[in-house]
């Protein structure tokens, strides 16, 4: 009954990837905000860095649900699986919900200034 | 099904009856006072759960003292210290001592049975974490009846708790109360991430797997990665309070809102940690009434794992007040409402299942307590959104309508589903099924109760009463609705009480197999069952294998599944590979012994000792407690010399193994990764203490730094260290044979270690740094702490390694003992490593 | 059943009607920054009930609905409209509004300049100090004047542990946290007074930590401030002479300060114009004579913990002139 194996690592990072993008978006704003606000950058600069890195956060999403079937053999999990369509499904609304908490994150910078 | 079908079985030929005596004394339960020594998860699960469920009565029972006193203006009934004591302790308790652990404890109890394991695969370490939490707990929790209980509430924020305004050992049993939390929660982490990806039954698959086991998969992953906050900052209060490193103390450049950050950051993924397994309790019980499969499977993976990614983005919104600039705080409140997504997913997939029903949806006293914490969640996640805005927050914060929020996702997000829990699942684990006519008046009692406890309090916060007052004047709006919520508190105590009186009734515990399978539910907890667990393990191809595989049951009692015997004469239970579950190899498991138990009663005099400062019975008491362990673990690396088992279908499975795929590696990445992220926390710390208080940091503020000459030295110590326990690695030798080379490659890379970490120390104390000078020295030295820890927890294991080489016990094959030493020596040395890059690097370029 | 669900309904209305009473509610508004939140709150509180109506008319629905209904509720398509569709509409519009409003907060502290006053919090009192223009400063204790329709800074700093500023009926609160300094901007709407309470909890008599706002007109505000910075007046009968020997004899000068006199103590109130207060002890007693002596005489009974020593020394007539002494000290 032995198949080709998953690899654990890849299909976790398949299926967090959404969410990851919107982890690494936001542990970025956040840094950024108060390292450049702390030493004086102008808060025009500040508020369109953040806006920036959502920007590219937010391609970074879209790419992935664009690309979703390659990027998950580039992670090693074989198309052949029973539970590919769940695990395809559960990645896919994971973005969804990554996309949600990216835009979000971002939306605030447009409607309140930086570094008061 | 067809006979056909039945020959397709892995073992398909009758099974001799003399496998099931031999199943029965492989695990049978010690009797009398050695119940204590009991491993079985059944036996351990159970004493969990009534521990847990003691620490609710107790805690309620100060809930209640609280509405008492608060019922009428200007009450004398508690004094102001005593109330200050009560509430901390309230808190402390129904958090730390009963919520995670009533989780973990119904993890316990129920993981293994979902996943037709025969038991965790670390019997011993869960049995220790609940020894050692009963006797930290009722220590801690007793603490009240002296006056010695902490008063600087459950979030125990620094200034106030530091010695100057709370001097006495009040403040130190609260850290030593969530030190045993912390250790029993590690443990139970580490428990069951390897449990649910490891020990799954044969073709149950990630995507098979029941929603509770998910659902603790992310809560074990939660503890991971925010546990190791909390850790860090307990760590970093008690040395500010014993040895006066200023980590929090403003005039030396430390701040009082780190403590807030590393206790929020632990503090807010914890409510949802609370609630996520509730939640998976909740996706269990709802098909099973509904008597059809869950409607929304994947989006409820989608949510659960959407929660607890989401729940590390909210720590800032209880620090909404603190003056933090608007934009960051527009961030956290953005985290704040996607975490809301996730619950509306649940809550939608729940009423569609109930909607689906076949034929009608079974109302019975589970369905009432689950039907009920659909109503009080939905209230309790909608004021959640109202107070993520910040102008709202600015207003509630702080004050009644907080606390009527927090009851109602937790009460109505973990009490509910709990006792629908105890109702639900108390067949699985007694001869009797509790009553369904009690139970509907104790729901009825629960929720009127409830409500009329705490939703009038929404009004009185509004109405400006802050929390954690012990007295409010007459007339200023607050009285009625208070004397409202004591009622209603009262009331929810009678349904409390009430349950216990069905308890004392109906329940009469039992660890071979309960009343079988009432509910006719789908999952396989439900499977006959014994002290062994089910006689065979399952094939599993769907996801309501009862349902959707008609026999199951009959297959399973009569032997045709795997594993139907006990090959190796004692405990054993098959490890599966994490996606796909294929099985790998025959874990063999420890049995009960007094080991753990004597180590688990020995950690707790460790602490305790430490927290009243008896420091010689405390290091007594810590030395036996290390002993106890290393004796606990000495049996746990049996001899590989077997022949492969056949466990039927034609798969013949090793009963040893080592390396990347055995349970042993599994379990110490899972605690580096504890580790790590409890150094990452160290990180965010410095270079937080940095951002506010740059003027104390070297070269200016503090004396320079040591010359480059000491880190790279330190440095080179721990490759030169790495190196050689590579070659220790690679030295062992052939089953029965020597290499005398091996303990000296051993004893070269403890030396290179404990040098690098002493070499670190010394370079900084020789330019005059002393860690009580600032916030900077304190946490230069803090690093050093931290490595320090890693390297006599290192030589303890390698000292192990050595004594099992020099007893024949560690050769090529046999080989974990000295396998996890060595990766937690790789881990340490790039944590020292990067730990110098930081402290002489960052002041370089930085300063 | 039905004449028992709508006497329910019609107490929960009065309950919530009856809410916006108090003089510590937060849904009074006396200022900008409470009405602003308040209309907010309203709008999330509607929406609120709005969804969980929604929730408890599909849990009906699917328990004893139409099935045509229960079939439409229980598609997984039904999930992720109700659970992800629905939301992200709600709270976007729940997220713009708040955001907005913290924008506005944000726009009227930058407009509002340097803080004019500074309070300090202590265990467990509040030290209101104003900054005159000519650089002079006035300390007061447990009160804070306000002049209507001119958004005030007011700088918060604690001298001891984490304390919360919170006068509701003008705004939301704001920290004081050792070592750092953070500014609130209040804005009363309208004259009046009422009262406020530390927020955060600082162990011992946290509960008894309170004061009062009071609004004045402008004019009258600047008639107040000058006769605050004024000194201490002389006692004029013989009892308040008394009073007053008794006062600098016993060491109360030695943490307290009459400005006027030699009572210059820092560690506790100043008592300068105690007199005109309207309590004493953080908004825990009435301002009168009989309080005074109480206070003094059993204060550790009435607010334990505090830091000031019970005196128990005086004789009954003593006590009487002391607080005849204090009473006068408007």
């Amino acid at each position: 009954m032995r198949t080709r194996q998953s690899s654990t690592l890849g299909t976790l990072c398949y299926l967090l990837a959404g969410l990851l993008m919107w982890g690494i978006q936001f542990t970025f704003v956040y840094v950024v905000h108060t390292l450049m606000c702390r030493f004086g950058a102008p808060p025009s600069l500040v508020s369109g860095l953040v806006l920036a890195i959502t920007g590219v956060a937010v391609l970074v999403v879209l790419a992935f649900l664009v690309w979703q079937k390659p990027t998950a053999r580039l992670l090693g999990l074989p198309a052949d699986v029973e539970d590919r369509a769940t695990y395809d499904f559960i990645a896919r609304l994971m973005a969804v919900l990554g996309m949600a908490a990216v835009i979000w994150t971002g939306l605030t910078a447009f409607l309140l200034s930086a570094c008061a | 099904m067809t006979a056909s079908d039945e020959k397709s079985l892995p073992n398909p030929a009758p099974r001799p009856q003399s496998e099931v005596d031999d199943l029965l004394r492989a695990w049978a339960t010690p009797k009398g006072f050695r119940i204590v020594t009991a491993v079985n998860n059944t036996v351990i699960g159970l004493i969990y759960i009534a521990a847990a469920l003691l620490f609710f009565l107790l805690a309620g029972a100060l809930g209640v003292l609280i509405r008492t006193q608060l019922a009428v203006p200007e009450n004398t009934f508690l004094n102001q210290d005593l109330y200050n004591q009560i509430f901390t302790v309230h808190g402390t308790t129904m958090m730390f001592l009963f919520a995670v652990p009533a989780m973990e404890a119904l993890g316990v109890m129920l993981l293994p049975q979902m996943l037709a394991a025969r038991d965790l695969p670390f019997p011993r370490l869960s049995a220790f974490a609940v020894w050692a939490y009963i006797i930290g707990g009722l220590v801690f929790f007793s603490t009240v009846f002296y006056g010695l209980a902490p008063r600087g509430g459950w979030f125990m924020y620094t200034p106030l708790t530091l010695k100057e305004f709370s001097p006495g050992d009040n403040a130190d049993f609260w850290l030593l109360g969530i030190g045993f939390i912390e250790i029993s929660a590690i443990a139970g982490a580490i428990e069951i991430v390897v449990g649910t990806l490891r020990t799954r039954p044969p073709g149950m698959s990630l995507a098979k797997m029941p929603i509770f086991a998910w659902a603790m998969l992310i809560f074990a992953a939660m503890i991971m990665l925010a546990f190791p906050a909390v850790i860090f900052g307990t760590m970093l209060l008690e040395i500010e309070r014993s040895f006066g490193w200023p980590f929090f103390t403003a005039a030396k450049g430390g701040d009082p809102l780190l403590w807030q950050h590393l206790f929020w950051f632990f503090g807010h993924p914890e409510v949802y940690i609370i609630f996520l397994p509730a939640a998976g309790l909740v996706s269990m019980i709802v098909p099973t009434m509904a008597g059809r499969p869950l409607v929304g499977y994947r989006p409820i993976v989608v949510a659960l794992i959407g929660t607890g990614f989401f729940s590390f983005g909210l720590w800032v919104h209880h620090m909404f007040t603190t003056g933090i600039p608007a934009l960051s705080l527009g961030f956290f409140s953005a985290a704040s409402m996607a975490v809301a997504i996730p619950s509306g997913i649940q809550m939608f997939a729940w009423i569609a299942t109930i909607a689906g029903s076949k034929g009608r949806f079974r109302i019975t006293t589970p369905s009432l307590f689950v039907l009920g914490f659909l109503f009080i969640f939905t209230i309790g996640g909608l004021t959640g959104v109202m107070v993520a805005l910040v102008p709202i927050d600015l207003q509630v914060h702080d004050t009644y309508f907080v606390v009527a929020h927090f009851h109602y996702v937790l009460i109505g997000g973990m009490v509910f589903p709990l006792f629908a829990t105890f109702y639900y699942w108390a067949p699985m684990a007694s001869r009797k099924q509790l009553s369904e006519k009690l139970g509907r008046w104790v729901f009825g009692l629960m929720f009127v109760g409830f409500n009329v406890a705490f939703f009038p309090m929404h009004l009185t916060g509004l109405r400006g009463m802050p929390r954690r007052v012990w007295t409010y004047p007459e007339g200023v709006g607050w009285d009625t609705l208070n004397m409202i919520s004591t009622a209603g508190a009262y009331m929810l105590a009678a349904g409390v009480l009430l349950f216990l009186l069905d308890l004392a009734l109906n329940f009469r515990p039992t660890s071979a197999g309960g009343e079988g399978n009432p509910w006719k539910a789908g999952s396989l907890e439900w499977l006959p069952s014994d002290i062994y667990s089910t006689r065979s393990i399952p094939l599993i191809t769907s996801r309501e294998p009862l349902w959707e595989q008609p026999g199951l049951e009959r297959q399973v009692e009569e032997g045709h599944h795997f594993l139907p015997n006990a090959p190796t004469g004692g405990r054993e239970t098959i490890v599966t590979s994490p996606i796909e579950a294929e099985p790998e190899y025959i874990l063999r498991m420890p049995g009960p012994s007094w080991t753990h138990v004597t180590a688990a009663v020995f950690t707790a005099g460790f602490f305790l000792l430490l927290t009243i400062k008896l420091v010689v019975p405390a290091i007594i008491c810590g030395v036996v407690a290390i002993a106890a362990c290393l004796a606990w673990t000495w049996s746990l690396d049996p001899s590989p010399g077997r022949k492969p088992v056949d466990i039927g279908g034609g798969i013949s499975l090793p009963t040893y193994m080592a390396g990347p795929r055995s349970h042993s590696w599994w379990a110490m990445v899972v605690l580096i990764i504890v580790i790590a992220s409890l150094y990452t926390a160290y990180v965010f710390s410095y270079l937080y203490l940095w951002v506010v208080s740059p003027e104390v940091w070297a070269p200016v503020g503090s004396p320079m730094l040591p010359a480059p000459s000491w880190p790279l030295g330190s440095a080179a110590l721990a490759v030169a260290g790495t190196a050689s326990m590579v070659a220790a690695t690679r030295l062992l030798p052939e089953p029965g044979g020597r290499n005398a080379a091996l303990p000296w490659a051993i004893a070269a890379a403890a030396i290179c270690l404990t040098s690098a970490i002493a070499l670190e120390i010394a370079g900084h104390w020789l330019t005059g740094l002393r860690p009580t000078e600032n916030a900077y020295s304190a946490m230069v030295f803090m690093g050093s702490a931290l490595n320090a820890q890693l390297g006599f927890a290192i030589v303890v294991l390698l000292g192990f390694a050595t004594a099992r080489y020099l007893t024949g016990k560690l050769n090529r094959e046999r080989r974990v003992s000295i396998e996890n030493g060595a990766i937690l020596y790789y881990y340490t040395a790039a944590q020292l490593v990067a730990g110098l890059i930081l402290v002489h690097g960052f002041p370089r370029v930085a300063v | 059943m039905k004449r028992v669900l709508e006497r329910c309904s019609g107490a929960a209305l009065l309950l919530v009607l009856s809410a916006c009473t108090g003089e510590q509610s937060a849904l009074v508004s006396r200022g900008r920054e409470a009405s602003e939140i308040g209309s907010l709150f309203w709008i999330a509180t509607a929406v609120s009930a709005a969804v969980t109506i929604l929730v408890i008319i599909a849990i009906m629905f699917a328990l004893w609905g139409p099935p045509t209904w229960k079939d439409l509720l229980s598609r997984e398509r039904a999930v992720l409209l109700g659970g992800i569709v629905l939301p992200v509409l709600v709270l976007t519009y729940l997220l713009v509004q708040g955001s907005t409003l913290l924008q506005a907060g944000v726009a009227r502290t930058q407009r509002s300049g340097e803080p004019s006053i500074t309070i300090v919090g202590k265990r467990w009192w509040w030290e209101v100090i104003y900054h005159l223009p000519n650089g002079e400063t006035v300390a007061s204790a447990n009160e804070l004047r306000l002049p209507v329709g001119r958004p005030i800074s007011v700088r918060l700093e604690t001298a001891d542990v984490i304390h919360s500023f919170w006068a509701p009926q003008l705004g939301g609160k704001l920290d004081m946290i050792p070592g750092r300094s953070n500014v609130i901007t209040l804005e009363a709407t309208e004259p009046g007074t009422s009262r406020g309470q530390c927020a955060e909890y600082c162990g011992g008599a946290h509960a008894l930590m309170a004061f009062y706002v009071v609004a004045l007109p402008p004019k009258d505000y600047r008639a107040w401030l000058s006769r605050e910075a004024a000194d201490a007046r002389t006692p004029q009968t013989e009892q308040e002479r008394l009073g007053e020997r008794l006062f600098m004899t016993s060491g109360c000068g030695a943490c307290h300060t009459v400005r006027g006199t030699e009572a210059r103590g820092v560690i506790a109130p100043d008592l300068t114009h105690v007199g005109s207060r309207r309590s004493l002890a953080a908004a825990t007693l009435p301002n009168d004579e009989e309080a005074f002596a109480r206070w003094i005489a059993e204060n550790q009974h009435i607010k334990p913990e505090n830091l000031m020593p019970e005196f128990d020394v005086f004789t009954p007539q003593q006590l009487e002139a002391l607080s005849a002494y204090l009473s006068s000290l408007k």
